[in-house]
Parts: structure tokens; C-alpha cells; sequence
């Protein structure tokens, strides 16, 4: 045990002294601070605080009305002290499909009916299973009336995560792809694989380090961009439901629980990124093609443009990482069904990264342990 | 310690680098000598477990190369020695100690001890990216020596040390061939003749001569020349 605390001591050395580890590093509070203050430079203080205004109201006929006082048949406030309706009256545009539509011609059950149309109309599009559908009308039931709560903070902390989970992926893919290459590199492989504790017990101790590192950056930064968030933002908005931020939403979640959510799934799909780079570079000797690969699978999930037409391709990209932490998953009404039972992304995707991550170490081990020098 | 090495051959594609090899060693020092490509590297890879044979075995005491028993028993310093250029000349040792599995107080007093004897204890905290060939040499021999193996492969051990440098590794290894199996190869025939008990010489892959060499039979350094120039 003595040797092995000794041995991943050196090998966390082995990872910080790396420049590019340095340089990530240092990007990553960069983007982290930047990520709490810019988004908010759009919203001015005064903007802020008459949204607040409605803090706890219930979007029904009553404030419905209030609004219609104080827009144009456009939804546009008719005097910037009535800024504080812009949410409500995103929704309700959201909602009520039609450019030509004036709101004030709605009440609310129109709002709330029209919003559920869509939604469905939209499962029928996607050829959502009966079983589905019928899941998620069932969660749609007790939704209403919606309950205003301005939520700038969360927001933009839920967005934040995504971009973090970005920097991160660059972050495993650029210094954790060189945990095994740089023995190879460094030829430092024909000392370490020759000595006692060179195969087992290094791959381990190479594996746990990277880890560390990658998860003690994750923890860093998600406390720091939450921290930062309620310093400048407030603490208000994480009990707003997710609706108000995502409409078309079906999920019961508060813009809190989503959150946790995210930072819950995070923690694993680190776990997954960090092993992946670590273990498949193992087999390519080569860090540049695990990161080619790492940035490939990212790109996946950002491909908007997947039509669902594209069956379990389509699927199979709403797991991916990039898509599962942004804001749009909010919007993902596909399921995972196995043996007739209902699985959201949210529970299906982390289960997946830790099943991913330990196929992976423990190929990782079979073939480290037999690693040789060979061609040199 | 009988380190025995039966019927050894590594095949590549188009190549044969180790043709069924078979010697046995015990305590002392063997010069291995060879011209370059004859197969010495290839050779002590596939004996320090680092290199699979095609067929043939290498076991000392009969505990075979791809143990974790036999890598205990084993100090080995490749040709091409590697290091961490961010890493100390004391921390690089420390870390191949743990390797090595020595207990964290062993590996402080054995490092100091041996940067000592390979004279590095002056710049032992200085990166090894700022040394010369010669004294990153030194550092991969001490850490050869980390855990006082019972096996000691060195390849080419003494490129790039000084005449002085080389007197004083001569001198090491003489005194650790009284204990232990030492093998090393090289193309300086002067270093064999100073410490080498036993000679092995290789041509393509094949063990052309096994023994001790003394000077009736002639002039080693003529008959390297004559077998290999």
C-alpha cells in the first residue's frame, strides 16, 4: 500500500507538470468565471428586478390580463418598466403557435392547451410509442397552472454546466491521453513494465490518478461557477419549474433538480471521458487520435440537425454527453425501453457511462498487462 | 542464482532476431558482445520480460520471466534509457523504487546511497532534462540498482560515460557480480576484458561463442574484428 500511495503521488506529478494540463487548467477557471458573469451582462439589474416583481405568481387568466395592459399585439412591452412580463409572454408566444396570433385574444387553459397540442402533436410526429405517450400525459396532468418564478440564476448555471462538460472532454482528451503515452514517448515503458510493480499495479494507480485529477477539476469548477452564480444572481429561481426555461418540457423537475441532475450525470460521464482517454490510448499509442475521437463523439451530440427518422442512430445521439447536460435534453420525450419498463436519458445515459467506463478498464487491464516493447 | 535461458527465438515477420539461444548464467559478470542488429537488445527484452519469444524460455531458480516473482528479482537498464525530463534525479529514483516495490524509508536511504556512488548526489535535485548523456546514464544505472537485484541486465551501460566515469562503473559492477547475475552488453571489448568472467558472443541472432575468454586464445579485440568487422 505504502509503494502504491508513493506510486500515485508520481503519477498525479507526472499529469500537473504537463504544460498542457497547466494551460487547461488555468482556461478552465477562465471559462468558468466568464460563464457566470457574461450571460447576465444581457440582463440589466433593473430588468432583473422588475421580472422579480412576479416572483411567485400564478400564470393564470388574472396575470394573463395584467400582461395584456402592458404589451402590443406583437408581445412586445409597451414601456420598458413592463420588461417584467417578457417571460410570461415568451411562453404564452411559445405556446401559441402563429406569428399572426394576438395574445390578448387567449386566456390561460387556451395557453396551457394549445402548449399540450404541440407536445403531442409532436410524439405523433416522432411515432412515440402508446406506452410513452400515455407516460408522459400522465406526467402532464398535475402540471398546471404553471407558477412564475424568475430564474436567471439557474439558467444560466444549467447552460454553464454545458459548456464546462465541453472543457472538460478537452481537458481529458489533451492531458489524461498522455497518462500511458508518455511512457511510450518518454521510452520509459521498457523500465516500467520490467520492474515488480510495473503492470497491474501501475495501471491502476495511472487510472486512479487521472481520475482524481479530472473529478477534483469537475467538483473546482462546478463549486466555483455555482458559487459565482448565487454571489452575482441570487439564490432565487432554482425551485422555478423547468417549463418556464424550456416550454415544451415534460419533465416535473424544478430548475434545482435539474440541475442536480446534471452535476449527478457529470460526475459520471467525467468518470467515462477520463477512462476512454486513458484506456483506448493504451491500444493507439497515439494521443492525438483519442482526442480526434473523443471531439468526434462530442460533435455527434450536437448534431441538431438528426432527424429522428434516423431511428436508433437519432437515439443513440440523445445519450451522448454533450446532449444529456444541455438544456435541450429538457425537450427529449424518447424512452429507453427494456423488458416494458420506461427509462428517461436521465436515468438510462449515467448507467450507461459507468457500464462504458468499466467494459473499458477492464479491457484496459487485460491489455496493459500484456503490453511489450516491441519495434524499437 | 541459475538464470537459464533454453532455446530462446524471436521471429518477425521477415526476420529472425533471436535464434534458439540457450545458455545458462550464475553469480559473476557476462559480457555480451555483438555487432549492431545481432540481436543483444532483442535478446535481454525477452529476458527482462518485457518482449513475449516466439518459443523458448527464460526462468531463474525456475521461476519463469513473466512473473511478478521474476521482475522482483530483476534490474534493468535498456539501451535507449528513458526518463521524465520534469522529474529530479532523486525523484526518478524514488519513483522506480516504488516500482520496484522498496519500502518508502529503503528507497530514500537506498537513492541517496546510490546517487552517491554513481556521483550524481550534487545535482540530485536538479532536473534530469538539464543533464549531460553521461550523467543520465548514471541515473539510469542507479536506478538499476534501486532494489539490489539478483539480475542485472545493463545494455550498452557505458555509452556515454567518460573514461573516468566508466572506470568507476567497472568497478560497481565487478563488486555486484560477486552476489548477483550480471549481464551486459557492449561494443567496447576493453569494458569485457576488465570484468567479465564469461563471455557471450552473437552474430544474426545466434550464439556463436559461450565461455571464458583468456588470452590463449588470442587477442579478443582482433577476434571481434575478424567475427564481426
Amino acid at each position: 500500500m505504502n509503494n502504491l500511495g508513493t506510486l500515485y503521488r508520481f503519477e498525479i506529478k507526472k499529469i500537473l507538470k504537463n504544460r498542457v494540463t497547466q494551460v487547461m487548467l488555468v482556461i478552465l477557471c477562465i471559462i468558468t468565471i466568464l460563464e457566470a458573469i457574461v450571460p447576465g451582462l444581457s440582463v440589466t439589474r433593473d430588468k432583473r428586478d422588475a421580472r422579480m416583481e412576479l416572483n411567485g405568481r400564478i400564470i393564470d387568466d388574472t396575470l394573463l390580463n395584467e400582461m395584456y395592459q402592458n404589451i402590443d399585439d406583437n408581445g412586445h412591452s409597451s414601456t420598458p418598466n413592463n420588461e417584467k412580463y417578457f417571460e410570461i409572454c415568451y411562453l404564452e408566444q411559445t405556446s401559441i403557435p402563429g406569428p399572426d396570433n394576438v395574445l390578448a385574444d387567449y386566456t390561460a387553459e387556451d395557453m396551457y392547451r394549445a402548449r399540450e397540442e404541440q407536445i403531442l402533436g409532436y410524439m405523433d410526429d416522432i411515432e412515440l410509442s402508446d406506452q410513452i405517450i400515455t407516460h408522459w400525459k400522465e406526467t402532464m396532468k398535475n402540471e398546471k397552472p404553471f407558477k412564475y418564478i424568475y430564474s436567471c440564476g439557474s439558467l444560466f448555471l444549467s447552460q454553464g454546466l454545458g459548456v464546462m462538460m465541453l472543457i472538460i472532454m478537452l481537458l481529458s482528451a489533451l492531458c489524461l491521453t498522455t497518462v500511458f503515452t508518455i511512457e511510450y514517448r518518454q521510452r520509459t515503458d521498457q523500465i516500467v513494465l520490467s520492474s515488480r510493480n510495473g503492470r497491474k499495479e501501475t495501471y491502476l494507480v495511472k487510472l486512479c490518478a487521472g481520475l482524481s485529477v479530472i473529478i477534483a477539476s469537475t467538483v473546482f469548477a462546478t463549486g466555483l461557477l455555482t458559487v459565482l452564480i448565487l454571489v452575482i444572481y441570487g439564490s432565487s429561481g432554482f425551485d422555478s419549474i423547468v417549463q418556464l426555461s424550456s416550454p415544451f418540457s415534460t419533465y416535473p423537475f424544478s430548475m434545482g433538480q435539474f440541475i442536480i441532475i446534471q452535476m449527478i450525470i457529470m460526475i459520471t460521464v467525467v468518470i467515462m471521458y477520463a477512462v476512454f482517454a486513458m484506456v483506448v490510448s493504451i491500444f493507439t499509442k497515439n494521443s492525438l487520435a483519442v482526442m480526434g475521437m473523443m471531439f468526434g463523439a462530442y460533435l455527434f451530440g450536437e448534431l441538431d440537425a438528426l432527424s429522428y427518422k434516423a431511428g436508433n442512430i437519432s437515439f443513440l445521439r440523445t445519450l451522448m454527453p454533450s446532449y444529456v447536460i444541455s438544456m435541450h435534453s429538457l425537450s427529449e420525450y424518447r424512452m429507453l425501453n427494456i423488458g416494458g419498463k420506461l427509462f428517461t436519458i436521465y436515468v438510462a445515459s449515467p448507467i450507461l457511462y459507468l457500464l462504458i467506463s468499466i467494459i473499458l478498464t477492464v479491457v484496459g487491464s487485460m491489455v496493459y498487462e500484456k503490453g511489450q516493447v516491441n519495434g524499437r | 542464482m541459475n538464470l537459464s535461458v533454453d532455446r530462446l527465438s524471436k521471429q518477425y515477420k521477415n526476420k529472425i532476431a533471436v535464434d534458439r539461444i540457450s545458455f545458462n548464467l550464475t553469480d559473476g559478470v557476462t559480457g555480451l558482445l555483438g555487432a549492431n542488429g545481432a540481436g543483444k537488445t532483442t535478446l535481454m527484452r525477452m529476458m527482462s520480460g518485457i518482449l513475449n519469444p516466439t518459443s523458448g524460455s527464460v526462468t531463474a531458480d525456475g521461476i519463469p520471466v513473466q512473473t511478478e516473482e521474476y521482475r522482483a528479482l530483476l534490474g534493468y537498464l535498456p539501451q535507449d534509457f528513458g526518463y521524465y525530463p520534469e522529474f529530479t534525479a532523486r525523484e526518478f529514483v524514488q519513483y522506480i523504487a516504488a516500482l520496484k516495490g522498496i519500502e518508502k524509508k529503503k528507497a530514500k536511504r537506498k537513492t541517496e546511497e546510490l546517487l552517491e556512488t554513481v556521483g550524481l548526489s550534487d545535482v540530485a535535485n536538479k532536473k534530469i532534462k538539464t543533464f549531460s548523456g553521461g550523467m543520465k546514464q548514471r541515473v539510469g544505472i542507479a536506478q538499476a540498482l534501486i532494489n539490489d537485484p539478483k539480475i542485472l541486465i545493463l545494455d550498452e551501460p557505458t555509452a556515454g560515460l567518460d573514461p573516468k566515469e566508466r572506470v568507476r562503473f567497472r568497478n560497481l559492477i565487478a563488486e555486484i557480480g560477486k552476489t548477483s547475475i550480471v549481464l551486459f552488453s557492449t561494443h567496447i571489448v576493453s569494458d569485457i576484458e576488465h570484468i567479465a568472467g564469461n563471455l557471450l558472443m552473437i552474430r544474426d541472432g545466434q550464439l556463436i561463442y559461450e565461455g571464458k575468454w583468456d588470452n590463449r586464445k588470442g587477442d579478443l579485440e582482433q577476434f571481434y574484428m575478424e567475427e564481426f568487422g
